[in-house]
């Protein structure tokens, strides 16, 4: 009696679920610990405020996890409705039509494309078409230790400009102990070899007037001098003993957390993380810049998938609108440091008052004219690894700037000639 | 370079022509389901007319987020013509929260009454620790606001009537009954620093001796930083002065200043210092120790006897996730197990080695719906349970 | 013809009672197995429809300079793993053997402890270990006043750095794992020789006290003991092991993902089933992973023939 009862509870709670909520949207999202929370709150908040829709929202790992995990549930027809996806990622799934063409819903609210940031929005454009709304955009800042400038006799309110001003500062960073042993290190530009490969070493090239690839993505210019002259510049803070050249970016961050190391790139999205975390004082700025200013543009993106029933759409078209809207993107921005992807978030009064609150915010949205997009291509995650690879065997001196860089731009040619063949 | 120069443009156009010298004309208050648009506007300080100053917004919001009342406060401004409007969403808190104390008893407390801001409590003494007994031992309730109706004053006004408390002291341990009536005023100064003034009527018969009734005055300033989020370090204060008239003379004072650094992680110690100074005759209920309890953690309470006490108090907390991992942010501290080293200095003329006293405890916040259980046990002379919420 | 009818009576019974495992290993095995050999024929990236190109990928494998560094570093942890599994093991072995001795459960249990734990969690522990700045390792060896050590991003075989001290370049098949692969070898023997030391415990067991007696009758000393009748007596569960272990150790990749997700410095702890998920499962090049794995597969399968045929003839069974 007892468990029927029980049965018959259970099943009139789910039928008031469904009655209440008459669309269930299943939400597949990348946000690990520090910024799940804020994540849940804004999607308990949509729930709690759009009673005619409820979304789950799933951790699914880090963005190449959510690809190999996407890719599985399309061949098992098991997908999500709506999907956080890495804006460089995209593409992956557009080439089979397997998102949502959110053309439609754009000529709904004209207004709506016009207020996203220019160039954050160009990264969901593909051949014309807008494909997710950009959600959780980053880019590449430079992190460093006010207190150790402090000690070394720096300005910790005036981070380098230059790459020349970063080396004499870095210099003057690096502590040596009696013995001869360095202590402390001025500089770590560590890059990535796994999520998000050779995200750090983009804008060094950049910087130094050199381009990763041609227009057209047919061929890559890493051999060319501009490249291969950053790769020596980079190689040459590791020579010069300012960058501790035996460690891995993972071992790199805890010693820059451990106060050993005084500055490093880092993303935007970890600032506030960085704040609420580090034993020093933190200090963001723009990335030193050389010929040329530029900093990586990177980040997630919010998509709804194509399988999905028009009901459905609308409302995951309401979630993902509502997630980006001025107010949300705001309070995103000031719980994880991502951007605010609104130009009316930009330019508004809460922006200020964040600001004053957490001023090292401030930096990230002044570095936005700056920030370009990463190239992008299909088979974008080999790629990458190859020019990872290529920088490691520099900086592990198997090979010299100008051979690492020729073989790299040899092997991804193959690749594109072969995607081209496709 | 073209797109970069535009772009620049716009920033800069953005930084500085806006909010220049144009000013607020009416605010639209958004979220508010229970508290008044009168209290938001009075702690927004809005004067009409006044000018965009982020300063001061950023000061409002802060008042607004601190006052208790709301989870979320999200400023606009929207322009019309020549000039704004403020636009100020809010999103409230849930405004009832249980009451679980040893004097009061079990109760309510509700921050938002009438929707004016105002916190009242009241609560019925049904219980005593030690030792257990569940009887129905009077009520109490009060009414305060450290903002009144959004304004800087303050005020409180508090009644209690308790039967059969427990009482022990060096010489003898004893029940009492005691009825207080307090009231009074105060102003903040600031969003940190404010002060309160007010006066206490005691009637307190015990078992072993006649009626005392008891007329003080106090006064309290207190400082506390309006914005703590995001701070590796901050401080806040407290000083209390009392002073018995009429046919009880009596001067009390107290003094708690803190300090909170962040380590590294979440990891934090907390630094406290409380001193408690008895002048004169000062009836057993008016006298000063320290913390909330009558019980000085982990110490004989037989031992506070003196005029002059001192307490050290270091709080090493390490906060963990609902899952014991090691917490990131404040929002995933789930439990905080906190290492609680005391010093106390008790004695007045001659001070010895003997006269500093340690105790160490440990304890654990737990982040709960309804507010931070601390359960706690100290060692001193004697170990002792305790059990707070806040 | 009624024998017969019961023959195939008694055979029904017999496949009735096997259907559910024929069922589940055939769904879960088989099928997914046939498939895959279907796809390593093909080009496929999970998302569009498979491309039939013939042995392309057959060839594009064993002509890739990676796929043979991978096959490399998958020998040097084979070679590294095996022989110290196998010597450690018979080495507890023979010291818990002795079950007078107090303690022994407890021993037995602290040695088989390493197996039960799981490898992700002893890996980060590893990892832990030889960290480059909050590495006990390191700390240590600070202490000791020498110079701390990258143990997780030095890509030089150790071999190579042992004759770096005369000036001399080794080619890069003799140049030997780098030190990071060192490490993750380390781990790989921290948890096989527990299982070794049980396995051999058990075959120590087995072995009668009455060899033991003819021996010291005829004057043997405790070496020749242990060389004459111990070892050949135990070559069963050294065959035994040395199957499992190769196996187990062509297809290590847990340890690996989590010490050096990126693959280790230049790649040097790419080992082929850590090639073969990168291609799958990060590069999608789905048929090209499927042949590396059926080359794989091929290979442990000859190393297996092999070993039968020529290794099991030196084994004495009692």
């Amino acid at each position: 009696m007892k468990r029927s009862c029980f049965v018959i509870f259970v099943t009139l709670l789910f039928v008031a679920t469904f009655m209440f909520a008459n669309v269930r949207l299943v939400f597949w999202h990348s946000m690990a610990d520090y910024q799940k929370p804020a994540l849940d709150k804004l999607v308990s908040e949509f729930n709690s405020t759009h009673p005619d829709i409820h979304v789950v929202a799933i951790y699914e790992g880090n963005y190449d996890q959510t690809v190999t995990k996407l890719k599985a549930a399309f061949l098992s027809k098991n997908t999500p409705d709506i999907v956080q996806l890495n804006i460089e990622h995209l593409r992956i799934f557009t080439a089979n039509r397997q998102l949502l063409d959110l053309s439609r819903f754009i000529s709904e609210t004209p207004s709506l494309k016009s207020d996203f940031v220019d160039s954050f929005w160009k990264t969901v454009v593909i051949n014309g078409k807008p494909y997710a709304l950009p959600f959780n955009i980053s880019c590449l800042m430079l992190f460093y230790n006010k207190d150790l400038f402090e000690k070394a006799g720096l300005d910790p309110n005036k981070p380098p400009r230059t790459w020349k001003e970063m080396e004499e500062m870095a210099k003057k960073l690096t502590v040596h102990a009696p013995n001869g042993r360095t202590i402390q290190y001025g500089l770590f530009w560590g890059v990535s070899g796994e999520d998000t490969a050779f995200y750090q070493f983009e804008p060094l090239i950049w910087q130094n007037g050199g381009k990763i690839f041609n227009s057209s993505m047919t061929k890559c210019l890493v051999d060319q001098p501009q490249a291969v002259g950053a790769l020596k510049r980079w190689k040459s803070w590791f020579d010069k003993g300012i960058s501790p050249a035996n460690m891995t970016l993972q071992e790199g961050i805890q010693a820059f957390m451990m106060g050993k190391i005084a500055m490093g790139p880092m993303t935007s999205g970890g600032i506030r993380y960085a704040l609420d975390n580090l034993p020093w004082d933190l200090g963001v700025a723009m990335l030193p810049s050389h010929k040329a200013t530029v900093t990586t543009l990177g980040g997630g993106s919010l998509a709804i998938l194509s399988n999905i029933s028009p009901e459905k759409q609308e409302a995951a078209w309401e979630f993902i609108k509502w997630m980006t809207n001025t107010k949300n993107t705001l309070y995103w921005y000031e719980n994880t440091g991502y951007l605010p992807v609104r130009k009316s978030a930009l330019n508004s009064l809460q922006i200020r008052l964040i600001w004053k609150k957490f001023p090292q915010l401030k930096p990230a949205v002044e570095a936005i004219p700056y920030a370009r997009p990463r190239p992008v291509n299909v088979d974008i995650i080999e790629i990458r690894h190859i020019l990872f690879n290529a920088i490691e065997e520099v900086r592990h001196r198997v090979k010299t700037p100008e051979k690492a860089f020729k073989d790299a731009a040899k092997k991804v040619d193959k690749i594109l000639e072969l995607e081209g063949s496709k | 370079m073209k797109k970069i120069i535009s772009y620049l443009a716009l920033i800069l156009l953005l930084s500085i022509s806006v909010f220049a010298v144009n000013s607020i004309v009416a605010v639209q208050i958004r979220g508010n389901t229970s508290t008044k648009k009168f209290v938001i506007l009075n702690l927004i300080g809005y004067t009409k007319g006044m000018k965009v100053n982020i300063d001061k917004l950023a000061m409002a919001q802060n008042i607004l987020m601190s006052s208790g009342l709301f989870s979320n406060v999200y400023m606009n401004l929207k322009a019309t013509n020549d000039n704004y409007v403020l636009i100020v969403s809010v999103e409230e808190k849930n405004h009832i929260s249980p009451i679980f104390d040893l004097e009061k008893g079990i109760g309510i407390r509700e921050n938002d009454l009438f929707g004016l801001g105002i916190e009242s409590e009241v609560s019925l003494r049904c219980f005593n620790l030690s030792p257990f007994k569940i009887f129905l031992g009077g009520y109490s309730f009060s009414l305060s606001s450290q903002r009144t109706f959004g304004t800087p004053f303050s005020f409180k006004v508090a009644f209690s009537d308790l039967k059969k408390m427990w009482w022990s002291d060096p010489w003898s341990e004893f029940y009492y009954d005691l009825t207080r009536t307090t009231a009074g005023i105060g102003y903040m100064l600031n969003g940190d620093l404010g002060f309160i003034v007010s006066y206490t009527h005691e009637d307190v018969s015990t078992s072993t001796t006649a009626q005392l009734s008891v007329n003080a005055i106090s006064l309290n300033i207190h400082d506390y930083p309006v914005q703590t989020e995001g701070k590796r370090t901050y401080t806040w204060w407290n000083l209390y002065l009392e002073r018995g008239f009429d046919n009880i003379k009596y001067t009390v004072g107290a003094v708690n200043a803190n300090l909170y650094h962040r380590i590294i992680g979440q990891i934090y110690y907390r630094l406290g210092v409380y001193g408690a100074l008895n002048l004169g005759d000062a009836p057993f209920t008016r006298k000063l120790y320290f913390g909330d309890t009558y019980n000085l953690k982990g110490y004989d309470s037989k031992e506070f006897d003196s005029h002059f006490m001192l307490l050290l108090e270091t709080r090493i907390g390490v906060p963990l996730t609902s899952s014991f991992g090691i917490s990131k942010s404040p929002e995933l501290s789930v439990y905080t197990p906190e290492l609680i080293p005391q010093l106390a200095l008790i004695g007045y003329k001659n001070i010895t080695l003997e006269s500093f006293k340690p105790s160490i405890g440990l304890g654990v916040k737990i982040n709960t719906p309804f507010g931070i259980f601390e359960p706690e046990v100290f060692y001193g002379k004697e170990l002792g349970f305790y059990f707070e919420m806040k | 013809m009624i024998s017969k009818r019961k023959k195939f009576r008694d055979s029904i019974k017999g496949y009735m009672f096997i259907s559910p495992t024929a069922l589940v290993i055939t769904v879960f095995v088989f099928f997914p197995l046939i498939y895959a050999f279907i796809m390593s024929f093909h080009t496929w990236n999970m998302s569009s429809a498979p491309i039939y190109v013939g042995l392309r990928n057959y060839t594009t494998a064993l002509k890739s300079v990676d796929f043979w560094n991978s096959m490399l570093y998958t020998f040097y942890y084979v070679l590294g793993v095996l022989p110290f599994s196998l010597v450690f093991g018979l080495f507890f072995a023979l010291l818990l053997r002795d079950n007078t001795m107090r303690g022994t459960g407890i021993y037995r249990v602290i040695y088989f402890m390493p197996v039960v734990t799981s490898p992700i969690a002893a890996a980060m522990g590893f990892n832990w270990i030889f960290e480059n700045q909050m590495g006990i390792a390191n700390h240590l060896l600070e202490k000791i006043g020498s110079q701390p050590v990258s143990w997780l991003s030095t890509p030089t075989g150790i071999l190579q750095m042992f004759f770096n001290n005369f000036n001399i370049a080794l080619p890069k098949v003799l140049q030997g794992p780098s030190l990071t692969m060192c490490v993750i070898i380390l781990l790989g023997i921290w948890q096989n020789v527990g299982y070794a030391t049980v396995v051999y415990l058990a075959g120590l067991q087995s072995i009668s006290d009455t060899y033991y007696e003819a021996a010291s009758l005829d004057g043997a000393t405790k070496w020749k003991k242990f060389w004459h009748i111990t070892l050949p007596l135990l070559s069963p569960s050294t065959f035994f092991l040395l199957i499992m272990f190769i196996i187990a150790s062509f297809q290590v990749f847990g340890p690996i993902q989590i010490m050096t997700p990126a693959g280790g410095p230049l790649n040097t702890t790419s080992v082929i089933v850590f090639y073969l998920y990168r291609q799958a499962f990060s590069y999608y090049n789905m048929g090209y992973a499927m042949a590396v794995a059926f080359l794989l597969m091929g290979f442990i399968l000859t190393m297996t023939i092999f070993q039968f045929r020529f290794l099991e003839r030196k084994v004495n069974y009692e």
